[in-house]
């Protein structure tokens, strides 16, 4: 009931991106739903033939045998892969995901403890076998087309089509049995109360056996004669159903085999679910449903937190980072965050904003330096504001410190200034080298240019603030009037320097003015807003 | 003398929705006012406008006669606020919090005795050196609760601040806010337990419909 309440809830999602409520019972709406399934299909259905196309070249250039060896043996592969990756992720959490709903309604329950597992094993299996059927009817379709030679007549579509079924019926099934028994073993590390410590190192030292076994063989020719039955028996089962499945032994035999796979995997999530902890199911997984809910419907903010408890654990020793007290407070608490932050993300930003700064230097022409020039003004606005952004959704907390809003503006912008300012110097002078005289000019200005940025950024966002949503943690992003006010702002400064450019000191010096000036009043501006927000 | 906290006029609506009517309302030094209202009443709205968390739609507020926003900065020395769901920064651990606010409102003499002391109080020494989103809820209030009482104020507004604490947390809590008002602090706190009114206040504040009384 529970479950099915969800895959209702899912299937909504999906359908309201199409424009569909499931509520609307009107004769136009249920019309609209046959006419949105008919297009989706046919979208779908055009969709895999076009990557069947480009997939049947590829099958016939890079194969050593037949197309549908090399099907196979793709195909073959990426099972191998997944099914590694699938095991080493339930040998070391739950693969029932429970929401706190689902914890509360289902372990208080007294409901047959295999029965939910199957229920919860039947909801994920379709979203994660989905890329797996796209794929083996992208390779049925590339076999049916290599066969048609071009020619796609009446008959041809109809063998196009079959190839397409015989590929899916084939891999539905094992697909599903081979999942089933990965989360076997996940619902045998979740008996009772007992923590399986041998599971996951077991996993990882048979992983680790078996590619280096693999690696061996290759490297030393003899003892792939000695391992290819082991490597055969073990992947029979895997083997033989995705080889009739394109078309190398009989579609009944491979059907037989892979029913039979499915069989034996429901039996062992069946067997090994009968003693499955349903709590400790829930602990482990919670707060990853949490993290699929706010990923499903966008909610980046939340996302981004939730990933940062989950990196940053329980606790640790204070910081012994010095400390000044009054408003270098902010700038200490920034420096402090971003030493603890542990993500990839926030490094990753800066090295955007690098290769931007050097493709605006290093572009051919103009119109790509004027596109990557406003890619460049916003990656700026989003990575001076990072911090202010951050820290409205303490709204209560950064309210109450004794700061004028200026002042709190300029040290939540100091940080990411300098470190924008820092890039862009970088950048000119690793990739500079064309600008000749100018670099000089340029490396001025960086300083200011990015100032204006961050402070019509910060205006930005502090304009779009809402107390209420700030209250609830919910912080707008910069929106097109940073690039649009940033650009104008910047227009001046430059305008001046043009107007003036037989006169190069002056122009300089009077744009560096203009600049701060435009700066100084962007500034005010922010503080008033802040004071404002409502 | 001045009053710790004056409004005057001040209102505040959502739309078309007056969720505060125009209220004039003064908070004397050395005194503890309750609000008690049904759900809905406009209590968190009325301490949320008087913290300068929402922006009232009219009226002024001072604290200890500044201007809460022509002279915040000197307002917002002598004025604490406590939400009833108080949010933390992810990457700070409860001992960080309160050295930061400390710091930031320049009361780092003493800080580290301080915070032992109301730690210990409060029951989270144990617990100082985790991130407060392993927190209960109960422990988070209390966090919350402890960031306004690190440093110096003139003025506490508490939002519930008993809701999700237990027995011996309350009473302590009760304790210390008695301890304030002999230091001459004025507090204002909302509530539904009629026994905090009793025990604890000196005049009771009653808000229906956006109307604050006093009873």
């Amino acid at each position: 009931m529970v479950r099915s309440r969800q895959i209702t809830q899912k299937l909504s999602f999906w359908l309201a991106l199409i424009g569909y409520d499931p509520h609307d019972k009107s004769l136009s709406h249920r019309i609209y739903l046959i006419y949105a399934s008919l297009f989706w299909s046919l979208w779908a259905f055009m969709m895999l033939s076009l990557a069947a196309n480009a997939t049947a070249a590829m099958l016939t250039a890079t194969g050593n045998g037949p197309a549908n060896q090399s099907a196979v043996q793709i195909s073959l592969f990426m099972f191998v892969i997944w099914s590694v990756y699938q095991l080493w992720e339930v040998s070391h959490r739950s693969p029932f995901v429970f929401s706190e709903e689902d914890a509360y309604l289902v372990c208080q329950s007294p409901i047959k403890r295999s029965v939910v597992a199957l229920g919860w094993f039947v909801g994920d299996w379709f979203e994660q076998a989905l890329p797996f059927w796209a794929i083996g009817v992208i390779f049925g379709f590339a076999l049916a087309e290599s066969q048609l030679e071009g020619k796609f007549m009446f008959p041809g579509f109809l063998r196009y089509a079959t190839a397409g079924f015989r590929a899916w019926s084939v891999i539905l099934p094992l697909h599903l049995g081979v999942l089933a028994s990965l989360w076997g073993l996940g619902a045998l590390r979740l008996q009772g109360n007992r923590e399986l410590h041998w599971l996951p190192r077991m996993v990882l030292i048979g992983t680790i056996l078996a590619l280096s076994g693999l690696v061996w063989s290759i490297k030393v020719p003899m003892l792939i004669e000695m391992s290819a039955p082991v490597w055969q028996i073990i992947l029979w089962p895997l083997h033989y159903p995705l080889q009739a499945a394109f078309f190398i032994h009989p579609w009944v035999n491979g059907m037989v085999v892979a029913l039979g796979v499915a069989i034996a995997g429901l039996l062992v999530l069946t067997l090994t679910s009968e003693n499955l902890n349903l709590s400790r199911a829930a602990q482990e997984s919670t707060q990853r449903e949490k993290l699929h809910t706010a990923l499903r419907y966008g909610m980046v903010g939340l996302v981004r937190e939730l990933r940062q408890r989950d990196r940053l654990g329980f606790g640790r020793d204070p910081t012994r980072l010095p400390a000044r007290p009054g408003l270098s407070m902010l700038p200490w608490k920034d420096i402090l965050q971003s030493r603890h932050e542990k993500a990839l993300e926030g490094i990753w930003n800066w090295l955007i904003l690098l290769g931007v700064s050097l493709g605006i230097l290093l572009a051919p022409d103009f119109g790509s330096r004027l596109l990557l020039f406003v890619y460049w003004l916003f990656v700026v606005g989003q990575q001076t504001t990072s911090r202010l952004r951050a820290d409205l959704t303490n709204w209560w907390m950064l309210r109450s410190l004794p700061f004028q809003a200026e002042s709190i503006i300029l040290a939540e912008l100091a940080i990411p200034w300098v470190l924008t300012v820092s890039v862009g110097w970088l950048a000119i002078a690793l990739g500079g080298v064309g600008l000749g005289t100018s670099r000089l000019t340029v490396a001025l200005l960086i300083p200011l240019v990015c100032l204006i940025l961050s402070l019509m950024s910060a205006y930005d966002v502090l304009r779009q603030s809402n107390a209420e949503t700030l209250l609830n943690g919910t912080v707008p992003g910069i929106s097109a009037l940073s690039i649009l006010g940033g650009t104008l702002c910047l227009a001046i400064p430059a305008g001046i320097m043009w107007w003036l450019s037989q006169y190069r000191w002056i122009g300089i010096l009077l744009s560096i003015a203009a600049s701060l000036l435009l700066a100084y009043g962007v500034w005010y501006m922010a503080g008033r807003k802040y004071r404002s927000i409502i | 003398m001045t009053d710790a906290l004056q409004t005057s006029d001040l209102s505040r609506s959502y739309d078309k929705f007056q969720a505060l009517m125009p209220t004039d309302l003064i908070l004397h030094s050395s005194e503890i006012a309750v609000l008690i209202g049904p759900n809905g009443a406009g209590k968190t709205t009325l301490l949320l406008c008087l913290s300068g968390l929402l922006r009232p739609t009219t009226g002024i507020i001072t604290i200890g006669g500044h201007d809460l926003y022509t002279e915040e900065k000197e307002a917002k020395r002598q004025l604490a606020f406590v939400p009833d769901v108080p949010r933390f920064y992810t990457e700070l651990t409860a001992w960080e919090h309160l050295f930061f606010i400390a710091q930031a409102h320049e009361a780092a003499d003493g800080f580290s005795r301080r915070a032992e002391t109301l730690l210990r109080e409060f029951g989270l020494w144990d617990a100082r050196d985790l991130y407060p989103h392993n927190y209960s809820r109960g422990m988070r209030l209390k966090l919350g609760l402890l960031i306004a009482l690190i440093r110096p104020f003139k003025v506490l507004l508490m939002d519930e601040p008993a809701s999700a604490l237990d027995a011996e947390s309350a009473s302590c809590l009760f304790k210390r806010l008695k301890e304030l008002r002999q230091s001459g602090a004025s507090i204002l706190l909302s509530s539904h337990d009629p026994n905090i009114s009793k025990d604890l206040a000196d005049r009771t504040l009653r808000i229906q419909n956006g109307h604050v009384q006093d009873i």
